[in-house]
């Protein structure tokens, strides 16, 4: 089963404010005209919020290399059934939330307001303290980095550990006042969640929880059925699909 | 034959007749002699007198004739007479008396007595009569007998019980007697044999049974077995019956076959089928509720194959078109209730399944047209109509004919206009059924004509290769794949090729030729081969010698042999393509795409006047194995990610050309510079086009500016923060991926593990994923280098939307089923 449930661990500060969010979440949902058919801890989407709001510039405070972040993300061809099912969700509602971080309200957007200020600040402070005043941590290009390298003796290996260190102290948001991070956080979780409970509401028949049940959505292996059906071998296809005919 | 009496016979010695005695005297001497045998029946106490004027002599032999011993002899009765008389007990037998004379050659005549005295009759003894026989009722029993003394006389004292009567014949020591037994049972017959005196008797038994279709019945008379099991015959197709019978008491169905207690009177139809059938068999009456079984075998005790109660009209019972295999069958016809009489009527019917005389396979000769005439079987079969109304390239007509020249009632008329080989159905309709009858038309070109290179089945003329000719194997090798570079075996060429070797392109010119095979495909009416020709300078051609204006050029033509296997050159050829060097230019090439079969390169000049020159031919031919590993190192698949990079698959690719449209009829398939063999044609990503990815549209809408499908939101790329990534990039590799994979296992047949199946279709979907996120880090610090045309870079916050967007369109490829990847170009 692919579930996200251990990362909130991994970045103590992260999980604290995710443990905030689930409240104002919690009064977003009791806000909702027609009731839906799985809770957020069913669909376990405190998670996959979390995984978002760290999604922006400060993403290097969980991992090191795009590589590493990149590896993270689900597989959605990995598994059978409905652990197959649920990583294409959460697949789904990833991209659902990346796209919404777009649209965050202003001064808690990714790239300007209030929270995007105060992390460049902690970021700069930071090359400033680490001795590297004028390397910038965020959106560096190949040309950039080799500037950094032929200019500063910066080599690529130094400045990972540097954008990797600076980034888990800009995620405490050191220069904010503590209510007003927490009030902004989860100003920006509310929207994701927000997202979230949209496309759920939009798609029931595509939510797949984290625990399997009898009659559990399965829309993945019901769409290859079809289509192995219509083949020449069906047993065949289904084989190579990993999904059983009925 | 002797018993209490006294027989006389009289006699005379001659010397004329030649009869002497055989105890005395010889041919010298002779003792004229008379000899009388007899027989004793019982012992006998005898006494023979022999009486003559002669001095007599008397002997008794034993036996019958001279060869016995002498039992007793006898000159003198006594001293008062010249007579022989022998008085002596003799045991039952036979006996000879032989008289004689005292004195040699004696002659008179004599007078013999033989007297016996049987005082007491003896017992009867009877031999070869068995103490018991057996007989059948209704048929002839007789026996026979010996017995003795033959004087006593044999009758028939009595016969127990009644029923049978025998008559004796009598014939003196031996019987017959004969009767027929009218009455079943165990007869004791008594013989009396009287004597004077005495009367002996004898008995015998006598055990008569009724006839094998015959029941004995409880007053000893037999009667006829009651018919339970009918024979209905054997048949093929048609109807049997109906036929009318009656429930009675003496006919029964077998204990346990009801599964119910208590009789159930029933009457059992035997019938074999000759042919696997539907079978449909009806039971009615008017005046019970009938009950029907059909078993497997003749007669009622077989393995049952099917019963009914009650599915014909009123409570008739029916079993419906059963498929029964060829073979015996029994019909227990019986009644629902116990013990129910009455009659009813049984009809069974056979269809079996039509075939036809028509030969499978027929051979025609393209737009000759074939008429051939056949039956169809059994009797009542329609004429045959066909299944498919049209079938392009060929003219199909069946109908009854009349043609008094076709063997047959139907004829089939066929007209094919291109060759090839086509399957037609006929319908085979009888009542009730209707099958199937498939005839394989092969369509061959007339004499000098030869189905076309391009696979469409027109016949086009076909020329012999000239006499006169090598035609080398390119590559030396009979079967020949891979990538050569012929050096051609001529200077001057025209000058150096043989000859006798006419050029069939360039009239007047002689010519060179190599030959070359392109493999079947594993699929029919797969992938052609890419091949390419070039005739090439090589480096140390010298300048030619006349001036180039003057000069002829080299031509290479591409034929193809009419049939494929033998190399011989008699076969015949049919023109594919040809090019000609322009002035100036020494390289005439083809590129062409080659079905399976076998080629001939012919290289001519087109004007003898060349100058000395040196060529070479350049042939492209790319071989399954090395196919696959080149889909592999451009497809980055099954190497562990050591394939290309995205980058340089583009470059391999040659163009970054796509279609604007997107349309899947509208695919690029630009000619690698360096892989000419594989094809790139992108049809962006596969994803249905006609299907609205439910899960990939609302994020899609939300990118795009219109509500357009997977593939157009590729092809018109998305943009992410203002800045647009090609993903059609990555979609140009999975497209090659799938479609090249899928190439080499079925048209170039290398069709072994792990060449194309949902594992490494998973390994190609991965790569268009791992492309995809090659490209939203494009000029990422840290990531690999890039052509200057990849001028992109994504913000950190676009480039996480980016691979959270591709990780998406991974699940977009996914969608198509695996058995739904079928490539024709």
């Amino acid at each position: 089963m692919a579930t996200h449930v251990e990362k909130p661990l991994r970045i103590g500060l992260l999980s604290c404010l995710a443990a905030m969010a689930v409240v104002l979440v919690a009064a977003a949902c009791s806000s909702q005209d027609t009731p839906r058919q799985y809770s957020d801890e069913d669909l376990a989407l405190s998670e996959l919020v979390d995984d978002q709001m760290i999604s922006s510039s400060l993403s290097f405070a969980r991992y090191r290399t795009i590589e590493e972040m990149d590896s993270d993300l689900p597989d959605p061809a990995v598994g059978v059934g409905h652990e197959r099912e649920r990583n294409i969700f959460e697949v789904t509602l990833q991209a659902i939330l990346a796209v919404a971080g777009d649209s965050l309200p202003p001064d808690v957007a990714n790239d300007s307001g209030v929270l995007y200020d105060a992390e460049r600040e902690a970021l700069h402070d930071c090359t400033i303290k680490a001795g590297w005043p004028d390397v910038q941590l965020y959106d560096v290009s190949q040309d950039m980095g080799e500037r950094y390298e032929r200019d500063y003796g910066l080599t690529l290996d130094m400045f990972l550990d540097l954008r990797h260190e600076c980034s888990k102290y800009a995620a405490t948001y050191p220069t904010l006042d503590p209510d007003l991070r927490d009030e902004l956080l989860a100003k920006r979780r509310a929207h994701y969640m927000s997202a979230a409970h949209e496309w759920i509401s939009a798609h029931p028949d595509l939510v797949v929880p984290v625990e399997h049940h009898e009659g559990a959505n399965r829309p993945f292996e019901d769409r290859m059925i079809q289509a192995c059906l219509a083949t020449d071998d069906p047993e065949a296809c289904a084989r190579e699909e990993r999904v059983t005919l009925p | 034959m002797l018993g209490s009496q006294i027989l006389t016979r009289t006699g005379s010695w001659s010397s004329s007749d030649r009869c002497i005695s055989s105890q005395r005297g010889n041919e010298q001497t002779p003792y004229y002699a008379e000899r009388f045998t007899f027989t004793l029946s019982v012992d006998a106490e005898v006494t023979i007198n022999l009486s003559s004027s002669r001095d007599t002599y008397l002997y008794l032999l034993s036996g019958h004739g001279t060869a016995g011993t002498v039992r007793a002899q006898n000159d003198d009765a006594d001293s008062t007479t010249r007579d022989s008389r022998l008085s002596l007990d003799l045991e039952a037998g036979d006996y000879t008396a032989e008289a004689t004379t005292q004195e040699a050659r004696q002659a008179g005549s004599f007078t013999l007595t033989v007297a016996t005295d049987i005082s007491e009759a003896v017992p009867v003894t009877v031999r070869r009569l068995a103490e018991s026989h057996d007989a059948t009722v209704g048929e002839l029993f007789s026996a026979s007998f010996n017995y003795a003394p033959a004087a006593a006389q044999v009758s028939v004292q009595s016969v127990v019980p009644s029923g049978l009567s025998l008559t004796l014949d009598d014939r003196s020591g031996s019987a017959g007697m004969a009767g027929t037994p009218t009455l079943a049972g165990l007869y004791k017959v008594t013989l009396a044999f009287a004597q004077p005196g005495r009367t002996d008797t004898e008995e015998f038994t006598v055990s008569a049974s009724c006839a094998e279709d015959h029941v004995q019945q409880s007053d000893r008379s037999c009667k006829p077995e009651p018919v339970c099991t009918i024979a209905l015959g054997r048949v093929s197709s048609g109807t049997l019956g109906p036929k009318m019978g009656s429930w009675e008491d003496s006919c029964t169905l077998p204990e346990g076959r009801r599964g119910r207690s208590g009789t159930f009177y029933a009457k059992h139809y035997t019938f074999s089928l000759n042919l696997d059938a539907e079978v449909t068999i009806d039971l009615g009456s008017n005046d019970q509720d009938t009950y029907l079984f059909l078993l497997r075998g003749h007669g009622p005790d077989g393995t049952q194959v099917a019963k009914d109660d009650d599915s014909g009209p009123r409570f008739d019972s029916r079993l419906s078109n059963l498929s029964l295999a060829a073979g015996d069958y029994t019909i227990s016809a019986s009644t629902y209730s116990r013990m129910r009489t009455g009659d009813f009527k049984v009809t069974v019917k056979v269809v079996a399944p039509a075939t036809t005389d028509l030969a499978s396979s027929l051979k025609v000769t393209v737009k000759e047209r074939l008429l051939v005439g056949f039956n169809v079987f059994p009797a009542g079969t329609a004429v045959p109509r066909l299944k498919q109304k049209k079938t392009p390239g060929l003219e199909l007509k069946v109908k009854a004919t009349d043609h008094v020249e076709l063997d047959g009632e139907s004829s089939l008329s066929v007209l094919a206009t291109n060759a090839g080989e086509w399957t037609a159905t006929m319908l085979l309709e009888q009542p009730g059924r209707t099958d199937e009858y498939e005839v394989t038309i092969t369509a061959i070109c007339p004499a000098m004509q030869a189905p076309s290179h391009t696979g469409d089945g027109q016949c086009v003329p076909v020329r012999p290769v000239p006499s006169g000719c090598t035609v080398s194997p390119l590559g030396g090798a009979a079967t020949w794949w891979g990538s050569v570079y012929f050096e051609g075996p001529y200077t001057t060429y025209g000058a150096s090729a043989a000859a006798a070797c006419t050029s069939m392109s360039e009239s007047g010119r002689r010519a060179a030729y190599w030959r070359f095979a392109v493999p079947a495909h594993q699929q029919p009416g797969g992938m052609p081969a890419r091949v390419k020709l070039e005739v090439a300078k090589t480096p140390i051609i010298p300048v030619p010698l006349v001036p180039e204006a003057e000069a002829g050029y080299p031509t290479v033509t591409l034929w193809k042999y009419s049939a494929a296997g033998s190399q011989s050159m008699d076969r015949t050829v049919q023109r594919v393509a040809s090019a000609t060097s322009r002035q100036g230019a020494w390289h005439p090439a083809l590129d062409v795409s080659l079905m399976s079969g076998d080629y001939l390169v012919e290289v001519a000049p087109t004007n003898s006047r060349i100058g000395l020159g040196r060529f070479g031919l350049k042939v492209l031919v790319p071989a399954p194995a090395k196919v696959h590993a080149d889909v592999q190192k451009v497809g980055n698949t099954g190497l562990s990610g050591g394939g290309m990079s995205l980058a340089a698959f583009l470059d391999a690719r040659g163009s970054l050309a796509k279609s604007a449209s997107a349309e899947r009829s509208d695919p690029s398939d630009p000619t690698s510079p360096t892989h000419p063999w594989l094809a790139f044609t992108a049809d962006w990503c596969s994803v249905p086009s006609s299907w609205k990815i439910h899960l990939l549209q609302t994020i899609i809408n939300s990118l795009s500016p219109v509500n357009a499908y997977l593939a157009h939101y590729i092809v018109q790329q998305p943009s992410f923060g203002g800045k647009t990534v090609p993903f059609y990039y990555a979609c140009m590799r999975h497209d090659f991926n799938w479609r090249n994979l899928h190439r080499v296992k079925h048209f170039f047949g290398l069709d072994t593990p792990g060449v194309w199946n949902g594992q490494i279709r998973g390994e190609a979907d991965e790569r268009f994923k791992q492309d995809l996120i090659m490209l939203c880090r494009a000029n990422q610090y840290g990531q690999p280098s890039l052509p200057d045309s990849w001028d992109w870079t994504l913000s950190q916050t676009n480039r996480n939307t980016c691979v959270r967007i591709a990780n998406v369109f991974k699940v977009g490829v996914m969608t198509v089923a695996f058995g739904n990847i079928n490539y024709s170009h």
